[in-house]
């Protein structure tokens, strides 16, 4: 007999592999995309079940929310656009024989893999800056992988911005429907105030500068859609160092650290948890703003 | 089987599903949301693998690396689509 939660459990992953599947068979690329945001929310499911609660909170406003709003803003322009020819019978044959293989490789080595001893990060993680352990590793023990993160998420920016045509107004927004901009303006007060609330919790329960950065994002991106505000341009005024001030944060703390004890983000007895706030709280506004950043750039009047 | 083996064999599926999809779609957008898919499932293998620590406490490490990929699997994603409309645009001009 098995129990209900494994039975959940199974259910849940077999959903996820047939709207995988549903994904990739569908007839038209709307098709495509709409499946993808459900896979998403079952995948933010699945971060729940498996004790994952920061991911979850991720997955549903990234893997979810935002992925599917870029993939549906593009999907005007890339029907339209000219493909190449569909490849052959063999072809497929051929790419469905390799990954049936690296399947069965992938199956093989989870079920055999040998149960691991307990981690010795356990032991270190009194000494953290930060009480919740997935904070802990992100920007304490790991905090340079944080840096590097915040510089990926710079240079998509910058990236994105050199690919338009020119530097145009982003366009205004479609005229949307009462509903949307009433909803708006109940929702943004709240948005921003959870925004602050899952910073601050982050430090010693499930949240932090990912998920506050991602649910400021999502509020932007609603403005943005409701023509409330006039269509504001991230790269003039003071924007650009906004959108900067996660890494340069950052990199002040790791020089700071470095002429302090010698080693760069190693943070000193006592100030690890409030230089982990500060650099919490760049990190947001560096998030938000690239989020909100590379959605407008994907709206803007260089296009048409 | 524990769930957390279920849910790493079923990440692995989601890989081997997008490998395919990758392979066999000829349509851009189609093989960027298959990439996405790809990464959902390597994510899912590291969680599962996360989940199978002897004790009740999840290993943190995999889960930060998550973290860092779902922001980054994003601004490639933005990037992409900034390559594709660009592509597009070239494509337009030329007639």
């Amino acid at each position: 007999m098995i129990s209900p939660v494994l039975l959940f459990d199974l259910l849940l992953g077999l959903s996820l592999l047939w709207l995988a599947w549903r994904t990739l068979a569908a007839h038209t690329l709307f098709e495509a995309c709409v499946s993808f945001i459900v896979f998403g929310l079952l995948m933010a499911l699945s971060w729940v079940r498996l004790d994952a609660p920061d991911v979850a909170l991720a997955e549903a406003a990234v893997g979810a929310g935002l992925t599917g709003v870029l993939l549906l803003g593009a999907l005007e322009r890339a029907e339209r656009a000219r493909v190449e020819a569909a490849p052959g019978p063999w072809w497929r044959r051929g790419a469905g024989l390799s990954a049936l293989l690296l399947f069965l490789l992938l199956a093989a080595a989870l079920i055999t893999l040998p149960p691991r001893p307990p981690l010795p990060l356990q032991e270190a993680l009194p000494l953290a800056a930060a009480e919740h352990p997935v904070t802990a590793v992100l920007l304490d023990f790991r905090a340079w992988d944080t840096l590097l993160e915040s510089a990926v998420l710079v240079l998509a920016v910058v990236a994105a911005w050199s690919l338009e045509r020119s530097v145009s107004p982003p366009r205004p927004a479609p005229v949307c429907s009462e509903v949307l901009r009433s909803l708006v303006r109940l929702l943004l007060p709240f948005s921003i105030l959870s925004a602050g609330y899952l910073l601050w919790r982050g430090g010693h329960a499930p949240g932090g500068a990912f998920q506050a950065g991602t649910v400021l994002a999502a509020a932007g991106i609603l403005l943005l859609l409701s023509d409330l505000r006039r269509p504001f341009d991230l790269r003039r005024g003071y924007w650009p160092l906004a959108l900067l001030s996660g890494l340069l944060l950052f990199i002040a703390v790791a020089l700071g650290t470095l002429g302090y004890g010698g080693t760069a983000l190693d943070y000193p007895p006592g100030g690890g948890a409030a230089l982990v706030l500060l650099l919490e709280l760049g990190l947001t506004v560096t998030i938000a703003l690239a989020f909100i950043a590379l959605f407008s750039s994907g709206r803007s009047r260089g296009d048409e | 089987m524990s769930s957390a083996l279920w849910f790493s064999l079923v990440g692995a599926a989601l890989v081997a599903i997008a490998l395919y999809g990758v392979f066999a779609e000829h349509h851009p957008l189609r093989r960027l949301i298959a990439l996405n898919m790809m990464a959902s499932g390597v994510f899912l293998v590291l969680i599962g693998l996360a989940r199978q620590l002897p004790g009740r406490v999840p290993d943190p490490v995999p889960h930060a690396m998550v973290l860092t990929g779902i922001v980054v699997a994003v601004s490639a994603t933005a990037f992409a689509l900034a390559l594709l409309r660009r592509l597009s645009r070239v494509q337009q001009e030329e007639g």
